[in-house]
């Protein structure tokens, strides 16, 4: 089998020196030789590889040979992307290819094994980045939504108000109707100042979402945080606030978004309380598996119409009580935190009953 | 044949004040309702004798907004089945899709970019009286 000018030391030397891990199954599935990047990819000695079951090294895809045939021979290519083991436990991600062969003493199995996880990583890098674009896009538009609706209309009817106002002068319009206008014109001036002030909100909103990664809290630091600064306000509404963490206050978590996100939900409900009633305020955390929370915020509050409202509950400037101030950005940023983290918020409202906001997320924070 | 009366739905009692002002010095004898907001609207439309020879409706509003009250006008059926009620969407939107899904909706007349004109005062008052 030996090529001209290659000697079979040579060949082995291939097999032996090659860049990528390479093992010999025997028809049993057992593993009769691995080369030198076998050894160093999982940390065992040749010695301790060979005879041993080939699913030692995938323990969290096969426990048993027949696993194993099924799973590489099962279509045309023999190319898995899989979770190897070293000794010791810790897993990485590699690609494998096969091949089954005639060898002269029997069938055997050649395995290639190269390492991804450099690739694998720079891959959900790109993933992230692809998110946090997204996220930008979005804040984007909202602004320039923002910048129209807010900045750009009250200036055009500033500017229509003060050509009424001149053209009055000429036409010596009474001076009621002077006087009229002139508090129009200043109350123009101010909601230009709001729609400044609503710009450099969301600004805060995408700092919120940027520092996400920067830092963690525990949950029972962030909600002590957002009771602390709304004390004054929990107090002069005479609102009960219920928390129940559950067990899990310990619990890390990239605390600014979350706090904001808890912050806009908690103070609506204290700011769209049912007039005459002592607002009741609950706010619940489940875990439902290692990585995936549930926060259920409850009211009692006004509540709002869901048949009117489908749809748009979380669009920008949407606000479902016109008379109460305030921006129409809060649910919007909310959704926004829990968009980027790859969530999902349900609300139910009845009104004059209260609503519910429940969310699920995952905490990008692996708990220890 | 003149305007007789003009609903107007806008948020800013500014934009309603001013498209007043505009209608009355156009014609003195139009009779001109304010709504702030959809809702309003209808409830105006909904307890009102006459029907308005002309809407002129803001697209962005807290509470019940422009499309909004669109659809919930339709489903009213009061003054929309009458040909003679011209809407017309005021609004400092710059969306495409605004301004397609208000055209398309076959309620609206026309789409006007904000502020109003005396000479879209005109354009209306024609598109009214043909």
């Amino acid at each position: 089998m030996t090529e001209p000018g290659l000697n079979k030391t040579t060949f082995e030397a291939i097999v032996e020196y090659n860049p990528n891990a390479l093992l010999v199954l025997g028809g049993d599935g057992n593993i009769t030789y691995s080369n030198q990047k076998g050894e160093t990819l999982f940390g065992y000695s040749k010695n301790e590889l060979k005879g041993q079951p080939v699913q030692l090294l995938f323990p969290r895809h096969f426990d048993n040979q027949s696993q194993f045939r099924k799973m590489f021979f099962e279509g045309a290519d023999t190319r898995r992307e899989l979770t190897a083991s070293k000794k010791g436990g810790t897993d990485f991600t590699v690609e494998t290819g096969l091949t089954e062969m005639d060898a002269h003493d029997g069938a055997v199995i050649l395995l290639s094994i190269t390492d991804i996880t450099d690739r694998v990583n720079r891959e959900a890098t790109i993933k992230k980045q692809l998110t946090e674009l997204k996220v930008a896009g979005n804040y984007l538009e909202q602004l320039a939504y923002i910048s129209a609706h807010d900045i750009k209309n009250p200036i055009i009817t500033l500017d229509d108000l003060v050509n009424e106002l001149l053209r009055s002068k000429d036409l010596k319009a009474d001076d009621m109707q002077l006087l009229k206008m002139q508090q129009k014109v200043i109350a123009q001036m101010r909601k230009t100042n709001k729609g400044i002030n609503d710009i450099l909100k969301l600004r805060q909103g995408l700092l919120v979402k940027e520092s996400a990664d920067s830092g963690q809290m525990t949950l029972g630091a962030i909600i002590g945080n957002i009771t602390d600064t709304l004390r004054a306000d929990i107090e002069n509404t005479n609102t009960s606030l219920k928390v129940n963490l559950n067990g899990l206050s310990d619990i890390q978590f990239p605390y600014l978004y979350l706090q904001s996100a808890f912050y806009n939900l908690i103070t609506n409900a204290i700011k769209y309380r049912k007039p005459g009633r002592d607002p009741l305020i609950t706010f619940d955390a489940n875990r439902i598996d290692e990585r995936t929370y549930r926060f259920v915020v409850t009211d009692n509050g006004l509540g709002f119409d869901m048949a009117t409202n489908k749809g748009h509950l979380f669009g920008i400037f949407k606000r479902f009580h016109p008379k109460i101030e305030g921006t129409g950005l809060g649910l919007h940023i909310v959704k926004s935190i829990v968009d980027a983290y790859g969530g999902e918020i349900v609300v139910n409202s009845e009104v004059d009953k209260g609503t519910t906001f429940d969310i699920i997320l995952k905490n990008p924070i692996l708990a220890q | 044949m003149s305007l007789r009366k003009v609903l107007l739905i806008d948020d800013d009692d500014a934009v309603n004040f001013l498209n007043r002002r505009k209608l009355k010095d156009f014609d003195p004898e139009c009779e001109v309702i304010e709504a702030i907001d959809g809702q309003e609207a209808l409830n105006y439309l909904a307890e009102t004798d006459s029907c308005p020879d002309v809407i002129l409706l803001d697209l962005n509003m807290p509470g019940l907004d422009g499309f909004g009250f669109l659809k919930k006008y339709e489903e009213m059926g009061k003054c929309c089945n009458e040909s003679r009620v011209f809407v017309f969407i005021v609004t400092s939107s710059l969306r495409e899709e605004d301004k397609v899904k208000a055209v398309t909706s076959g309620l609206v007349n026309g789409y006007f970019e904000k502020p109003l004109s005396e000479n879209q005062i005109k354009i209306i008052n024609r598109l009214f009286s043909n």
